[in-house]
């Protein structure tokens, strides 16, 4: 892919609450035209990431800049360039999908006519003109995802922030979720920030993924890179010192140390996940210590 | 743009939820001053006369005035279950709107909620042939009460951390403001130490001021001017409350 100018670029941003640090001064670009997922365990700072770029939150420290403008949150320009997709359905359940749309519009200084033909192009693009007139409170998890989605579209931001999009969806709708993603990036050429703790998430859906743990950033690169970063083989056994995973570059070496190994043994692929694990000691499902991990060449 | 998005997008919003339960909100904000009406004026206080009015026509302006400040103050508890539970007002911090039109939004609507209470308390005393006068003056005194109350339901709304704060502020500040400020006797026959307290409390100003309009009887400018100052605060304090807030 193109490498185009940064949309989103953010230096040494940090914050804590009550003495506790949830950002320690992190680094990070989204470009043009990206899928940028932002990969990490529970609490590793991630909506406290996307509240302050969105403009929910204060920094303690740091620039955040859009188009190498620095952000403001009183401008209005700067926050129309964006939209928002939270975490929790923030919908209101008592409206229809329509209203809940028709609300953002006026937030946006869409009016009439206009506004009306946005809110059925847009339910139209996440396929949801069905469930136009529908109460946000019959609908399913999966439909309200894309109707909060179809929401933060509706002013046609630049850049679109999905906080953990599929957080509590059933495979179905996440695999829905999914090809609605690459379909906001491809065809109508959104750029994404994309959070999230799902690693095939990150791996099927980003042109590049940054790790972040406690905090700070463990590594960027895209899925490919830096899973390459630690090898292309592991091999996962279990001793008396508990699990282990050894880690190697082509399959015939990883067999035959596989062979002289006790106990038992799986061969597979690298992972996103081993990638994270060999930077930070933790797993991104519990955010725990993890086994050993060590790379043989 | 238009100059007027956030009051219009607030507006719209809490109107449109509203409607959804609109039959119960009312009730339930009529039900505590049909109640007292029906206990004080026509139970212990019937014959009574204060101050040349009859005390059926005194009550009726302070129960107005405490049905419109339910109603109003109440904005404050549709905001906390917007912030704290639904996190829809989220929606509102991050839309490219000034904070002063979230403020005027809100303040808009519970204006809108009093004023409902309002038309039907007043078909109430010309079904029951009550002596009122509905003048500019009154409007114009009833609308600031409305406001004043309306900002300060955002304002608790905006201050607290947590939903069942709310509860508290209304118990141990609501509540006594409600029954010390001269909507069920007049302030004047109560204890010096109580007569200069309830002062502070803007519904002892609004509460004035509306009684004497509706009596057809000349307004305390002191306690007008107490009203816009007490207006004006409120408005500058939602303004930076507005400012300040976090998703």
């Amino acid at each position: 892919m193109p490498e185009y100018p940064p949309l989103l670029t953010v230096r040494a941003l940090s914050k804590s609450y009550r003495h506790k640090q949830a950002l320690g001064g992190i680094d990070l670009e989204l470009r043009a035209g990206e899928i940028l997922a932002f990969l990490g365990p529970n609490g590793a700072g991630k909506t406290t990431t996307v509240n302050i770029l969105t403009g929910l939150l204060r920094q303690d420290s740091g620039e955040i800049s859009y188009s190498g403008v620095l952000f403001d949150p009183e401008n209005a320009a700067h926050k129309r360039a964006i939209g928002v997709v939270p975490q929790e359905n923030n919908l209101d359940r008592d409206l229809t999908v329509a209203e809940n749309l028709r609300i953002h519009g006026y937030l946006f200084g869409l009016r009439g006519r206009e506004l009306t033909r946005r809110i059925d192009e847009t339910l139209e693009l996440v396929d949801l003109q069905e469930q136009k007139n529908q109460a946000a409170a019959e609908l399913s998890g999966g439909l309200k995802r894309r109707a909060v989605i179809a929401r933060a579209l509706l002013h046609h931001p630049a850049i679109l922030f999905l906080d953990e999009p599929s957080a509590g969806l059933d495979p179905v709708s996440r695999r829905a979720i999914h090809s609605l993603t690459r379909r906001l990036n491809r065809a109508e050429g959104v750029s994404i920030f994309l959070t999230t703790h799902y690693i095939e998430e990150a791996d099927i859906l980003a042109s590049r993924v940054i790790l972040i743990n406690a905090g700070a950033i463990a590594a960027t690169g895209s899925p490919a890179e830096l899973k390459a970063g630690i090898g292309k083989y592991a091999v996962e056994f279990s001793n008396d010192n508990g699990e282990s995973t050894l880690y190697f570059e082509d399959r015939a070496r990883a067999a035959e140390e596989a062979a002289a190994l006790p106990g038992e043994i799986r061969i597979r692929e690298v992972s996103l996940e081993d990638a994270f694990i060999r930077l930070t000691g933790k797993t991104i499902g519990e955010g725990s210590a993890a086994s050993k991990h060590r790379r043989r060449s | 743009m238009s100059v007027c998005s956030g009051i219009l997008g607030v507006y719209y919003r809490e109107i449109r939820v509203f409607k959804t339960r609109l039959l119960r909100s009312v009730a339930a904000s009529m039900v505590s001053p049909a109640l007292f009406l029906i206990a004080f004026g026509y139970g212990l206080g019937r014959g009574q006369v204060y101050g040349g009015q009859h005390y059926l026509d005194f009550l009726f302006a302070g129960l107005l005035a405490m049905s419109t400040l339910n109603a109003c103050y109440g904005v404050g508890t549709d905001i906390n279950i917007a912030r704290f539970y639904l996190r829809v007002f989220d929606e509102y911090l991050i839309a490219p709107v000034p904070r002063w039109q979230i403020v005027a939004g809100e303040t808009l609507y519970g204006m809108t909620r009093g004023g409902i209470n309002a038309l039907l308390f007043f078909i109430y005393a010309l079904a029951a042939g009550l002596h009122i006068q509905v003048t500019p003056l009154f409007l114009a005194a009833l609308a600031m009460h409305m406001a004043l109350f309306s900002l300060l339901g955002f304002i608790v709304a905006l201050s607290v951390k947590k939903h069942g704060d709310q509860f508290a502020i209304n118990t141990f500040v609501v509540t006594p403001m409600t029954f010390l400020s001269g909507i069920f006797f007049p302030i004047s026959e109560a204890p010096a130490v109580l007569r200069w307290l309830v002062q502070v409390f803007p519904v002892s100003h609004s509460v004035a001021v509306m009684r004497s309009a509706l009596a057809g009887q000349a307004v305390n400018p002191v306690q007008l001017a107490a009203l816009f100052l007490f207006l004006a605060a409120l408005a500058w304090l939602a303004i930076r409350l507005a400012g300040r807030a976090q998703g």
